[in-house]
């Protein structure tokens, strides 16, 4: 089998010279089980391999490409204009070139299916709002800024097998995506700050933090560098890390590291049924992403500030020299040791049993001339379990969606954990 | 030939969409206009934008830095050294934003000039070009009194730029002020330029970089001239017919973004404000009895020294003054010197309720000059700079050597790796 496709787009939210954008795509398919070479089975092999290319113009102004003049500008009880965007003529499509290639595997009469994918997709002419020069008269400008790559494996397993009067259906899935930005402006590849401790770089990943790195902490007046003494640093704060040893500690000093990004994530559901018995067992899980406790710097570890403190961070405050090197001794109103930092960005990784539902068929009865099909009767319990090294509340909520500042726990309301009990009837 | 007459379908296709909405797809807002299209009779609208952008593209602190970083002013919490300290860092919005602000107005106003120069000669086009010379230099002397050394732009660039000397900036500002000076006439009022408001700028310019022959001698040339007079403080800053100002932004509430007096005024105050900065208490000392500015100088809102130059609070917005004839009389007794200089100090003192004084040393005149600059000016954007150009910042306000210029935004530097940073920060 062979499909391929071609399409052409036109936008105004491009120059003319730069308005359209051609996306081909071509895929494969093959049904290996039913060559005949393959003989007579009831086995089921599938092969499939694809290209295609996208196109995307969301996320910018309709005008984009142009430069304009807006009113509004006034001066005097008189109307005025001024410059508004200066547009920018080379404006064109954000591509995506993506390469698929897969197999499907049915085994033991379908008793086993197999599913396994590997993709590359690399995205090049990214549209974005580039941070300039501010002396070029505007501080941002919408462009093509530079390109990513994604790639990643997925797989999954499905089984359908008995055991003894017992029935049991699994269904496994596992993803991995591992992304990169390729090249974005020309700044001698420092981190572009982005706000909300996050920084892009290329190299690292979208959604890597951008952080202070702690050391430990000083013990000793005498280790404290002179411009960290002169504003008041003392034995019993933080040590950080002083990226340009300069002796002060500023924004420059910050690093980029961690990442909201999973190493690979997943499900697996398990259903099993006992004569008119039936049990429901769905677990998600996710590895290797972290998870920055905002609310601990903001509230929660700032010792000595007015808001309620955990007891871990007063308990085991520093007290003298060698009393300890995880946490700082309590000071009113300082924010020199609550710096966003590695000292609060954790390993988000969990499994959880998202949800368990048990339900019972009553068998079809009569009630007079009134017939009763199907009566079920069941209980459920949404995210009944929760493993995780994580300290906040929920490794899974985040005040944003947006993947650049995907996982940052703010205080958010956890996930509820809800009992159902319910009763289906059919008639 | 099937397969030809596909590709030759194929191919039609693709001519035919490209050809017949290519047209199509050109298509332009309805609310605002491409600076290309810019017509003559656009220039009036131009000329009042760029006046908008000229006053509130800054941001409202910079109308205030050098009161902010004089020594005089400081926050509920800390001292005026604190402040100042706060503030001179290359990650400050304060600092950030004035860089921002001020070449963001420098590429409007070299937009306008742009568009003039393409322009047939006419009144209205050469008073508008003389206003724009006349911006630029005002953006580049608050350029360059901040940051020392910066890029110099005659149009507007996406270069990255380097650094330019800081003569080469003070010679760019006085051609700027000479164009001005030979296109502007007259204006419709104070909240317009002139020709005086380039005199008046010219004078300061040549007082910053030691000219003092020709910083006296366009200071005297306005207090001579008849036009203007000292003026009472209850005119010049309660928004009363004065014979005081030569220069001022409007600021209409409805037409900026700067409140003044929202950062000064205590929410005690009848017109209310968050009152972000106080007056120290060695000010208010320094204003004696019959001093006539000081009640509309300074006011006490239970028991917290505001400025008060500024008064409408949260209702409304006030004029920010650029130049004023007490500037004048003050740059010309300076520039004259001890022994000329000392009759107009005197004749500014006399008219504000002070008492003449004498003095028997230049240090000691400079030392008056400064103090009545500090007294009259007080609010108006000079102490800092005033205390940097006569050398005598590090020992009055107690800071380091670097700290005498502002350092170059971080962002800059993160953007456009061709500019160095200001040593020491």
């Amino acid at each position: 089998m062979m499909t391929a496709t071609l399409r052409a787009d036109g936008s105004s939210k491009f120059h003319r010279d730069n308005r359209w954008g051609y996306f081909p795509s071509i895929s494969f398919g093959w049904n290996v089980s039913k060559e005949e070479f393959m003989g007579d089975n009831n086995q089921d092999i599938k092969i499939r391999a694809s290209y295609g290319k996208t196109g995307n113009q969301e996320g910018i102004g309709s005008y984009a490409y142009q430069a304009l003049m807006s009113g509004g500008q006034n001066y005097g009880n008189e109307s005025g204009i001024s410059v508004s965007s200066f547009g920018n003529e080379d404006l064109t499509w954000e591509k995506a070139d993506q390469y698929d290639f897969g197999f499907d595997i049915s085994l033991f009469g379908r008793k086993l299916d197999l599913s396994f994918d590997v993709y590359y997709k690399k995205t090049t002419d990214l549209l974005y709002s580039m941070p300039i020069h501010a002396t070029t008269g505007m501080t941002s400008i919408t462009s093509n800024i530079g390109s990513m790559e994604n790639r990643g494996v997925e797989f999954s397993a499905s089984t359908d097998f008995n055991l003894g009067s017992v029935k049991w259906n699994t269904n496994f899935n596992i993803a991995h995506n591992k992304n990169k930005i390729l090249s974005l402006i020309d700044n001698d590849n420092l981190p572009i700050s982005i706000g909300d401790n996050r920084a892009l770089q290329v190299g690292r990943d979208i959604g890597s933090f951008y952080l202070f790195q702690m050391e430990g902490l000083y013990q000793y007046d005498g280790e404290v560098p002179q411009p960290q003494l002169d504003l008041g640093v003392r034995a019993g704060d933080v040590r950080w890390t002083d990226l340009d040893g300069n002796g002060i500690i500023n924004d420059n000093d910050r690093v980029v590291i961690g990442s909201s990004n999973p190493k690979f994530s997943g499900g697996w559901n398990n259903k099993f049924n006992y004569k008119n018995l039936q049990l429901d067992v769905l677990t998600t899980f996710m590895y290797g992403n972290n998870v920055y406790n905002q609310s601990k710097p903001s509230a929660l570890a700032r010792i000595g500030y007015r808001t309620a403190q955990l007891e871990e961070y007063v308990v085991n405050q520093w007290t003298g020299p060698g009393s300890t090197n995880v946490y700082p001794r309590a000071i009113a109103g300082e924010t020199f040791n609550t710096r966003n930092s590695t000292r609060f960005l954790e390993d988000g990784s969990f499994i959880r049993l998202r949800a368990v539902t048990l339900g019972y068929h009553l068998p079809s009865f009569k009630v007079k001339n009134f017939s009763v099909n199907n009566i079920r009767i069941y209980g459920q319990v949404d995210n009944l379990f929760l493993w995780t090294k994580y300290s906040g509340w929920d490794p899974e909520v985040s005040k944003n969606l947006d993947p650049r500042f995907f996982g940052t726990d703010w205080f958010n309301t956890p996930q509820p954990r809800t009992y159902n009990l319910g009763v289906n009837i059919n008639l | 030939m099937k397969k030809k007459l596909i590709y030759l379908s194929a191919l039609f296709g693709i001519l035919l969409m490209t050809g017949s909405c290519g047209n199509k797809l050109d298509l332009y807002p309805y609310s605002a206009m491409s600076p290309k299209a810019v017509t003559p009779s656009d220039l009036p609208a131009l000329r009042l934008g760029m006046y908008n952008d000229m006053q509130n593209d800054p941001g409202v602190y910079a109308f205030i830095l050098f009161d902010l970083l004089g020594g005089d002013i400081h926050t509920a919490s800390g001292a005026p050294f604190d402040l100042i300290n706060t503030i001179l860092s290359p990650l400050n919005s304060m600092v950030g934003g004035g860089w921002n602000g001020y070449y963001g107005a420098l590429f409007q106003v070299n937009n306008v000039i742009g568009v003039c120069e393409d322009m047939e000669l006419s009144a209205a086009r050469n008073r508008t070009l003389g206003e724009a010379y006349y911006f630029r230099a005002y953006i580049y002397y608050s350029l360059v009194t901040r940051w020392g050394r910066v890029p110099i732009f005659g149009k507007n660039t996406l270069d990255k730029p380097f650094r330019d000397p800081v003569e080469d900036v003070w010679e760019f500002i006085e051609d700027d002020l000479d164009a001005a000076l030979s296109l502007l006439t007259t204006s419709a009022n104070y909240y317009y330029v002139s020709a005086d408001a380039a005199t008046a700028l010219k004078a300061r310019v040549m007082l910053s970089q030691g000219k003092m022959t020709q910083a006296a001698s366009l200071a005297e040339s306005l207090i001579t001239s008849g036009k203007y007079k000292l003026d009472t403080f209850e005119k010049i800053f309660r928004k009363q017919a004065n014979t005081e100002i030569i220069f001022a932004f409007e600021n209409l509430s409805e037409e900026s973004t700067n409140n003044i007096s929202d950062l000064f005024y205590s929410y005690a105050h009848p017109n209310k404000g968050q009152g972000s900065y106080r007056v120290s208490q060695q000010l208010v000392n320094a204003y004696v009895a019959t001093d006539k500015r000081k009640d509309i100088s300074i006011i006490n809102i239970v028991g917290t020294d505001c400025v008060n130059k500024y008064p409408s609070g949260q209702t409304g917005k006030d004029p920010v003054i650029i130049s004023r004839i007490a500037e004048m009389y003050l740059i010309s007794a300076e520039a004259q010197g001890r022994v000329n200089g000392l009759p107009r100090l005197n004749e500014l003192r006399n008219f504000r309720g002070l008492s003449f004084i004498s003095v028997t040393s230049d240090d000691q005149f400079i030392e008056a000059i400064l103090e009545e600059r500090r007294l009259e000016l007080m609010g108006e954007n000079f102490r800092y700079y005033d205390l940097v150009r006569t050398n005598k910042a590090i020992e009055k306000l107690g800071i380091k050597s670097h700290q005498t210029l502002l350092p170059i935004p971080g962002r800059e530097l993160q953007y456009n790796t061709n500019l160095e940073p200001n040593l020491g920060y």
